[in-house]
């Protein structure tokens, strides 16, 4: 965990306003969990400000190892990143925070994903076919077919696909929890060894958490939230969390999305 | 070597850069990014008697070149950070300085009375500047008698340097520093952050939960040094500069307008090693000036004779 200076060996839009940002650097020793993050600082001057928090992957090419990270242009600061061009030196801090924890003798994963939510949860199906877990539903909705990520990449795969739109140009018209609501009516889970595991916008992770303890399945959200410095310092993450010790006289408290998550107990938060 | 160290009222730190209550956690937070043993000292989040719960989200936006937060002073209570922080904390060769603040008199005098009962702490901040909380904080820092007040009563509660941080908000922020100086404290810091606020045109919400919020960064920095160019010529105690500060130039500009110290504070978000260059930085620029030690550059702002009578 510490500032390391990176370089932009590409930085292109994949889907609308959907960008895939390659970085080379030192990232022989840099072990990210899916689900964990890193602060990426965009440019060298002030505008943007604050660092930037994004879901990473490793990936091994033939020039080395590199960093893959995906965003989608929602602001200021990613409007400018999307500017970047190859070769530019980047700092970025990392890996952060708290990813994903399959637990023992989990034989099968629920994973639904929002949007750009996709993103971390790749890392994790990749990480579930490693631990020889195979059955693994996931579920897989976004604005549009244009805006599937991955969506070829995980037909190869041995996992099983469930797509909605909100347009209906892929898959189910409406909403991803729509199906996934469905999918737990129709087929009884042994719920003992099934994990759910959940990204995206904050609606949706709701929706999907009250589904889950519905069917009293385990669930875990990687939640998302503004972020200044990322290392658990400022406050400025802060995220509603039932409070479960009865010696303290508060209800509830703040936890910090970027070091006590950003993956939570879907029981933990207080939606 | 140049001699970096300086004097911040009854408190020598061995440079002249402080990491700024609020954007440092309790300082270790940072450890793994830095080392703690190169600041001049640092000062840990805002401390009251009971823990505080803080503010609703979302807490912070950016704008441009600064940032709004409305944190509302959430920490874990004086007597979890003696007991949880303070001994970890203390394993470093750093000045700890703890920023206090309550809703009533009262209740800074406990804060200020408790840590000084304890070993490690070399200092107190009293906060009278947090625009973030509905009582306390910013209340006594607008009010010259209040804040003189104040600052007298928690004088009497602690042999430990006193630094009394001033907020920008006050209408005339020399006449609260006199008042301040007047009432025993031994420094003076300042700037907090300004008021603002930012607006989601698409949705006409605030973008922050409790709709304002402090501003800080460097757009707040040419006031932050107007404010302590004044106020350094207003008081005769140590003056701390602080606002915007994200270089050693920027550092160097609060020195020379005549602050001993400064603090750094939403820059360690952009870099949390940045107190290390900044501490560099100010050393090789007194070696580039042939200068021998800070002290010499401490309100060494040179104004052209014809300046002075024209404004
Ligand atoms: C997220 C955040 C939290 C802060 N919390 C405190 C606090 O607890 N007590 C305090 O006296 N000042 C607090 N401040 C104010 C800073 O210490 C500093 O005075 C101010 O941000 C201006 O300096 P800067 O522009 O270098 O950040 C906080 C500032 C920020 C950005
Ligand atoms: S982003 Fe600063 S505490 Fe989480």
């Amino acid at each position: 965990m510490r500032n390391i200076h990176v370089k932009v060996v590409s930085n292109q839009e994949t889907a609308p306003l959907c960008f895939r940002m390659v970085l080379s650097g030192p990232f022989e020793n840099f072990y990210l969990q899916p689900g964990q993050f890193i602060m990426l600082r965009i440019g060298n001057g002030y505008d943007p400000l604050l660092r930037r928090p994004f879901a990473a992957y490793k990936v091994k090419t033939l020039k080395g190892i590199s960093l893959e990270i995906f965003y989608a242009v929602v602001g200021h600061g990613t409007r400018i990143m999307s500017r970047i061009r190859p070769d530019a030196e980047l700092e970025l801090l990392g890996p952060l925070g708290n990813g994903f924890r399959i637990p023992d003798r989990t034989t099968g994963a629920l994973i639904v994903a929002g949007g750009m939510g996709i993103v971390p949860l790749r890392a994790l199906i990749y990480k579930l076919l490693d631990t020889q877990i195979h059955s693994i539903h996931l579920f897989m909705g976004s604005k549009s077919a244009s805006h599937l990520l991955f969506h070829k990449e995980f037909q190869d795969n041995e996992i099983l696909l469930h797509v909605s739109t909100e347009d209906g140009s892929n898959g189910h018209h409406g909403l991803i929890t729509e199906l996934f609501s469905h999918f737990l009516e129709n087929h009884p889970l042994k719920k003992d060894n099934n994990v759910c595991f959940t990204c995206g916008p904050s609606s949706m992770l709701q929706t999907v958490a009250s589904i889950a303890s519905r069917y009293r399945l385990p669930c875990q959200v990687s939640l998302e939230s503004r972020m200044a410095c990322g290392i658990g310092a400022c406050l400025g993450c802060a995220v509603k969390l039932r409070n479960h010790s009865c010696s303290s006289s508060s209800p509830e408290n703040y936890g910090r999305v970027c070091i006590d998550g950003p993956v939570f107990d879907a029981r933990e938060v207080e939606w | 070597m140049v001699n970096l160290s300086t004097n911040t009222g009854g408190l020598t730190l061995k440079n002249p850069v402080i990491a700024a209550s609020g954007t440092f956690g309790y300082g270790l937070e940072y450890c793994q990014y830095m080392d703690l043993n190169r600041l001049g000292g640092l000062i840990v989040k805002g401390l009251s008697l009971n823990p505080h719960l803080g503010n609703p989200p979302p807490r912070i936006i950016e704008t441009t070149g600064g940032m709004l937060n409305s944190i509302g002073l959430q920490n874990i209570g004086v007597d979890a950070f003696i007991k949880e922080k303070l001994p970890l904390l203390r394993q470093y060769d750093v000045a700890i300085i703890v920023n206090i603040f309550g809703q009533t008199v009262e209740e800074y005098v406990k804060v200020a009375r408790r840590l000084s009962e304890v070993e490690g702490i070399n200092g107190v901040e009293i906060n009278i500047s947090c625009p973030n909380i509905k009582a306390g904080g910013i209340m006594f820092g607008k009010d010259p008698q209040q804040a003189g007040f104040l600052t007298k009563r928690v004088r009497e509660a602690t042999p430990l340097p006193l630094m009394v941080k001033l907020t920008p908000e006050a209408r005339n922020i020399s006449e609260v520093a006199q008042r301040v100086e007047d009432s025993g404290a031994d420094s003076i810091s300042l700037v907090n952050t300004f008021l603002g606020m930012a607006i989601d045109v698409e949705t006409s919400k605030p973008l922050l939960a409790t709709i304002t919020g402090g501003l800080s960064g460097p757009a707040i920095k040419p006031i932050a040094l107007r404010m302590v160019w004044e106020v350094a010529q207003a008081v005769s105690i140590p003056v701390v500069g602080s606002g915007g500060i994200a270089s050693a130039r920027d550092a160097l500009e609060f020195i020379i307008a005549g602050a001993q110290a400064v603090q750094v504070g939403t820059a360690n978000f952009i870099n949390p090693a940045i107190s290390v260059e900044i501490i560099e930085g100010i050393g090789k620029y007194l070696q580039d000036k042939k200068l021998k030690g800070i002290k010499q550059l401490v309100g060494s702002l040179k104004i052209p004779a014809h300046e002075k009578t024209s404004h």
